[in-house]
């Protein structure tokens, strides 16, 4: 009796101490690995299972190697993404952004406005109708496999974007010619239709259905990444999910990916633009927000994104330790409450417009984020091209407020319902808390009510959801990148929950597309702008945010992304430990 | 002995099926589409449609749940839809993080639990039972997140003696251990202390006073090994259920276990990955009571005979 | 010799209470002991209100005997007599927003200061321990009255019957229980009603099967064999005769399952999905409040303490019966 119970006790002290056991093992192996050159090793780990033979599925999840020495790397918080091929996510673009290049990129100029440069494409010529664009490319660039990039591979990505099936950013090849008859498989290819000529094996040429300005711009988001059409075949569906086959030509190579916890890109020292300044990124997969804090703290990260500690930013505004080491940037994209107009009395113009009026912004602002950011007042925020400095500002205005709303016939208010994702964070809640407080000043009695993120989602794209805020910022910078993803069409402002119903201004914001002369299109967005947020009150618009983060000691060369992303690139930060 | 063994299995294959067919058909029930949370703000009619057809979601739910079942026979919980990968992979990455945190946890829980019933029930209701119940139920009666955070903040953040979290480093499991540990410790003093209390009651230790023995005497050669007996049996159990219930302590510490999966499955409407993580989980816990049925039989000879 | 009583299904739920345990009085009245002081009073106690005790007897021996478990039971009504009568307590209205004076520190307008909305913390806290204390009780009771009734009629019946609620419970016990909460709530919304009901069928499984094990046993009982004989009815032998003796447990399953509903309650909302603005608990003031954990740590340690307090009492009271009333050796 005794025996077995002690044996018991010992066998689960046993599998206790082996589980730590395993735990200082691998990072043994680790310490060892730092003396032989972490990079160099993992280049030729990636370059012997990129040549073509297809690695199964059934491998674990802690994919690619996993005895990097990171001790010298860039570490920041990452999100856990589902996938990382760039054609195959919407959100998470980390990875995209920095193992990949675009035929064309965003530089962010000194005095904060940013421009189209070359990258893949080192020069482009764009006929005078706007319809053709044809792109010289970059000579000598080798994928990370040391695969040749050609303009084939540009006809093959455009190509998977469209006929992929897990391709979410079939929109950017949308315009080209022929897109819908590739998608609907009565054409093989963008060749077939004259979408895309390749012209020799370092000139390609687009052309596009009809005239679009934003053309050029929207080749620079992530999703236009250009992949290498024989490592992406091999790679099959592990292409994005196994790193050793997610390859690309950018700076920095997908070295391993361990489920949940954490990701590792290895410095691409051969990179046909040059090899980045530091060793490698450590993206640390970590939930919780207050634990990302104590660990950037403790120099367990490099990099504290303040998004994720809107709570704390005075304290690292003030602290002697930090005040030096903010780095931020403005996030090109604007803050909104939506009003749906097919829930009552939200159909009436001015309930709309009472609602705008009686919203202190700026108490906002000044209470959620220490009044670091713009007041917007229409749909393109500050930093965008287009945007309209001379739009008249919305007033704060309670009393005005009210004899709207008497006007209207709600003298005693009315009853509104406010959703929240289940997912949002506890600026979020502030936020709903103080708009049903102050929309409660003029009789509108507000309930807020928390969605799981699946339902909202859905319910919002059905039509069906309540007053919701949300944000839009810019994936490329170009007025139509606002303006037709939420009032291009119909179907688009159902798909938000705005059902705004002014048909004319849609079928404006839709024509607007196709002007080809800049200045006529620019002054068309504006007035578009006027008509629907100021007239109209479609929305309310909010404001735009400064973005900050706080870098760690012994970084340098991090700097926000032109449009404010929590992602940047990352090629140009170096590590000093 | 093997009857019973038998028996309890047998009866445990109803229980699969049901939790099976009751996550299936709740998932069902909930609204939402998985395939709009991947995309957030960039969803898309079409790509929704599109998606939704590729993994199959727009076939009927019964359709579903016959394919679901069938890769089930052969031991394939699915794909993950979300994350393109398989459940099975998934929940082997997951699970040595779980094991391991569930195992120092159950550790913790054993080294407050243990000595404070003990000390508890030779004091019985005096200030000293108090305070040691009192330790032991305080674990039970935080919000564990509330407990966690506090942890970070005292001893990674502001004594440095710990890392934050980490899932790497064995010093990382220290703090998530205690949180967690000490939220069962409470239930491991009150078994210890009741069933102590009542082996003290019991006639071959009074004999053992008799004889004359000295109260330390007594408590250490006859009364503990019978005492704890129900405490080791327990201990099967006990790690089971921490596997399972370490959701919360995973997530704050950012521990890449079954917990996490499990609530980004819920939150994405991942339904292999769910159905996956909970089978898996169920098992778990089914096992560990079937080993505690049987330790105990075997321990305990009074038992085997009923 | 008695057996040991040991349910492996209901342990570690913090439900162990099927262990028997030496009653204080019985241990009294033993002469082979050497009797402390407190024994002494107890043996004077006992005789006082004679050999035969009753429950409300064996609970005023626990008070005096157990001076923690008398003094939780003060806390735990101090909390509930603030949460009824929230609205003369607080000083402030709990939803009343002040932007200006956002984050202050103690002061004696504000007891624990304010949020970061400027709202009342105090005031807060006090109308929070309404849907806390409502969530302690409410679900527990409802699924401790669940539990009894199939436990009654599993034990009672047995056979098929048996054999299909104890399946019902073993599914329901083998879901780890914060995940099948957040399944129940996703299913069927946020809201104070929904995390009742997911509350309420989480636990049920506990209490149906402590009570069908005592069913069992008292089913064998010779009045119960003779009411049987009588011809009294199935319905009128469970819940006239078994249900009185099972009473004892309840109460202490009562108490003991009440911290854990509290506790669950701000699980969920941690996750998002607990109670709503603009009604508040502290689980929610907690979670909400974690962020300022470092520059105004009060707006998450006053509500978390708060939970710790209630929790604590009703732990200590929970076990404070159980020994007094020791509801197996009872019988």
């Amino acid at each position: 009796m005794k025996k077995r119970s002690l044996s018991f006790m010992m066998a689960a002290l046993m599998v206790g101490s082996m589980a730590t056991g395993c735990g200082s093992a691998s990072n043994q192996a680790a310490t060892t690995q730092a003396a032989g050159g972490s990079s160099d090793t993992a280049t030729t780990a990636a370059k012997d299972s990129g040549a073509g033979s297809d690695t199964g599925a059934s491998a674990g999840t802690t994919e690619g190697a996993t005895d990097i020495d990171t001790s010298t790397f860039f570490k920041l918080v990452g999100d856990n993404p589902d996938i990382v091929d760039p054609q195959c996510t919407s959100d998470y673009y980390a990875i995209p952004m920095n193992c990949f290049d675009r035929l064309v990129e965003v530089k962010k100029n000194d005095d904060g406005t940013s421009e189209l440069v070359p990258s893949l494409a080192k020069s482009w010529d764009i006929s005078s109708d706007g319809l053709t664009y044809t792109f010289h490319l970059e000579e000598g660039v080798k994928y990370q496999n040391g695969a040749d990039f050609t303009a084939s591979d540009v006809l093959y990505t455009f190509n998977r974007l469209l006929t992929y099936p897990k391709s979410v950013n079939d929109d950017i090849a949308d315009g080209i010619k022929g897109a819908q008859d590739v998608k609907d498989g009565k054409a093989k290819s963008l060749a077939e239709t004259g979408g895309i000529t390749v012209v020799d094996d370092h000139t390609v040429q687009f052309t596009l259905e009809s005239p679009y300005a934003a053309f050029l711009a929207e080749l620079t988001v992530p999703g236009a990444s250009i992949l290498d059409e024989d490592t992406t075949e091999a790679a099959g569906d592990q292409f994005g999910i196994d790193p050793s086959v997610t390859i690309g030509t950018g700076p920095f190579i997908f070295s391993s990916w361990t489920f949940n916890s954490e990701m590792i890109l290895t410095a691409n020292k051969d990179c046909w633009s040059g090899a980045p300044k530091c060793d490698g990124i450590d993206f640390k997969i970590v939930p919780d927000e207050e634990t990302q804090r104590m660990m950037f703290e403790n120099g367990e990260l490099d990099l504290l994104d303040l998004d994720n500690a809107p709570s704390q930013v005075d304290y690292f505004l003030q602290s002697d330790k930090y005040k030096d080491s903010i780095v931020q940037g403005p996030r090109v994209g604007v803050y909104y409450v939506t009003f749906n107009e097919n829930i009552e009395p939200l159909q009436d113009v001015k309930v709309r417009k009472a609602l705008q009026m009686s919203i202190d912004r700026q108490a906002i602002l000044d209470a959620l984020y220490g009044g670091r950011g713009q007041l917007e007042n229409g749909i393109l925020p500050h930093g965008l091209i287009g945007y309209n400095a001379d739009l008249p500002e919305i007033k704060y205005d309670v009393e005005g407020a009210k004899k709207l709303l008497a006007d209207a016939g709600y003298a005693d208010g009315f009853d509104l319902e406010l959703d929240l994702s289940s997912d949002s964070d506890a600026t979020g809640k502030n936020l709903m808390d103080i708009l049903s407080s102050m929309w409660g000043e003029i009789g509108v009695r507000c309930t807020v009510k928390t969605i799981d993120e699946a339902t909202l989602q859905d319910t919002k794209h059905n039509g069906e959801l309540g007053t919701y805020s949300s944000s839009w910022s810019a994936d490329f910078n170009d007025p139509d990148n606002f303006m037709y993803t939420f009032f291009g069409s119909d179907a688009n402002t159902k798909f938000r929950s705005l059902n705004y119903k002014n048909e004319d201004a849609i079928s404006r914001v839709n024509a607007a597309r196709s002007i080809v002369d800049e200045d006529a299109r620019i002054k068309e967005y504006q007035d578009l702008e006027k008509i629907i947020i100021q007239d109209d009150a479609a929305w309310l618009p909010l404001y735009s945010k400064e973005h900050l983060f706080v870098v760690g000691p012994g970084v340098t060369g991090f700097s926000v992304s032109w449009n404010g992303w929590s992602n940047g690139y990352y090629r140009d930060v170096a590590v000093a430990r | 002995m093997l009857k019973k063994v038998v028996n309890r299995i047998l009866v445990s294959i109803p229980v699969l099926i049901g939790v099976i067919f009751i996550i299936y058909i709740m998932l069902n029930i909930i609204p939402g589409n998985p395939i709009s949370v991947m995309m957030k703000e960039h969803a898309r009619q079409e790509v929704i449609d599109r998606m939704s057809a590729y993994y199959g979601l727009d076939k009927p739910v019964m359709v579903q749940f016959l394919i679901y079942l069938k890769n089930l026979c052969h031991g394939d919980l699915g794909m993950s839809y979300k994350l393109n990968r398989s459940v099975n992979a998934l929940i082997a990455q997951a699970f040595p993080y779980t094991l391991k945190l569930a195992i120092a946890a159950a550790l913790v829980s054993w080294i407050i639990g243990i000595p404070a019933g003990i000390v508890s029930a030779i004091k019985e209701n005096t200030a000293v039972d108090h305070f040691f119940m009192g330790f032991s139920l305080l674990g039970v009666s935080m919000p564990v997140f509330w407990a966690a955070l506090l942890f970070q903040y005292v001893f990674a953040y502001k004594l440095g003696l710990v890392p934050v979290s980490g899932a790497d480093n064995p010093s990382a499991y220290i703090l998530p251990a205690i949180v967690l540990g000490w939220s069962s410790a409470g239930t491991i003093a009150r078994l210890t202390r009741s069933n102590l209390l009542e082996v003290l009651e019991a006639d071959y230790i009074r004999t053992a006073y008799a004889k004359g023995r000295s109260q330390a005497g007594v408590i250490l050669h006859h009364a503990f090994k019978n005492a704890l007996l129900p405490v080791i049996t327990m201990m099967a159990i006990q790690v089971a259920s921490l596997l399972s219930g370490a959701v919360i302590t995973e997530t704050v510490f950012a521990i890449p276990g079954i917990g996490r999966l499990a609530v980004d499955a819920i939150t994405s409407r991942d339904m292999p990955l769910l159905q996956g993580t909970v089978l898996f989980t169920t098992v778990l816990i089914i096992l560990g009571n079937l080993i505690a049925d049987i330790l105990y039989s075997v321990i305990d000879p009074r038992i085997r005979e009923s | 010799m008695k057996l040991l009583r040991y349910h492996p299904e209901t342990a570690f739920g913090g439900q162990s209470k099927e262990d028997a345990l030496k009653s204080s009085v019985k241990k009294a009245l033993d002469p082979e002991k050497t009797l402390t002081e407190k024994d002494k009073r107890r043996i004077e106690l006992a005789s006082e209100i004679g050999e035969q005790e009753t429950a409300r007897d064996k609970f005023r021996v626990m008070c005096a005997e157990n001076k923690l478990a008398a003094f939780s039971l003060v806390v735990i009504l101090i909390f509930i007599f603030m949460a009824i009568f929230a609205p003369v307590v607080a000083p402030y209205d709990p939803t009343k927003q002040d932007l200006i004076h956002r984050m202050q520190g103690m002061s004696r307008e504000h007891i624990f200061g304010t949020d970061q909305l400027g709202r009342d913390i105090y005031s807060r806290m006090i109308y929070g321990a309404r849907v806390s204390i409502a969530i302690g009780l409410l679900p527990t009771f409802v699924s401790i009255l669940i539990g009894t009734v199939l436990g009654l009629i599993s034990g009672y019946f047995g056979g098929v019957v048996d054999f299909i609620i104890m399946r019902l419970c073993d599914i329901t016990m083998a879901f780890p229980s914060l995940l099948l909460a957040m399944v129940v709530m996703y299913t069927m919304g946020a809201g104070i009603i929904n995390i009742f009901l997911a509350l309420t069928l989480v636990s049920w499984a506990g209490t149906a099967r402590v009570i069908r094990s005592q069913t069992l046993q008292l089913r064998e009982m010779e009045y119960i064999e003779a009411a049987r004989s009588m011809g009294v009815s199935s319905f009128a032998i469970m819940f006239r005769h078994i249900l009185p003796n099972c009473l004892p447990n309840l109460i202490v399953l009562f108490t003991l399952n009440i911290p854990g509903s509290i506790l669950s309650e701000s699980s969920l909302s941690f996750l998002g999905i607990g109670a709503q603005a603009p009604m508040t608990s502290w689980g929610l003031m907690v979670s909400d409040g974690k962020q300022y954990l470092f520059t105004n740590p009060v707006i998450a340690i006053a509500p978390g303490v708060a939970i710790l307090i209630l929790a604590l009492a009703f732990n200590f009271l929970g076990d404070g019966v159980r020994d007094a009333m020791d509801p197996y050796l009872s019988k």
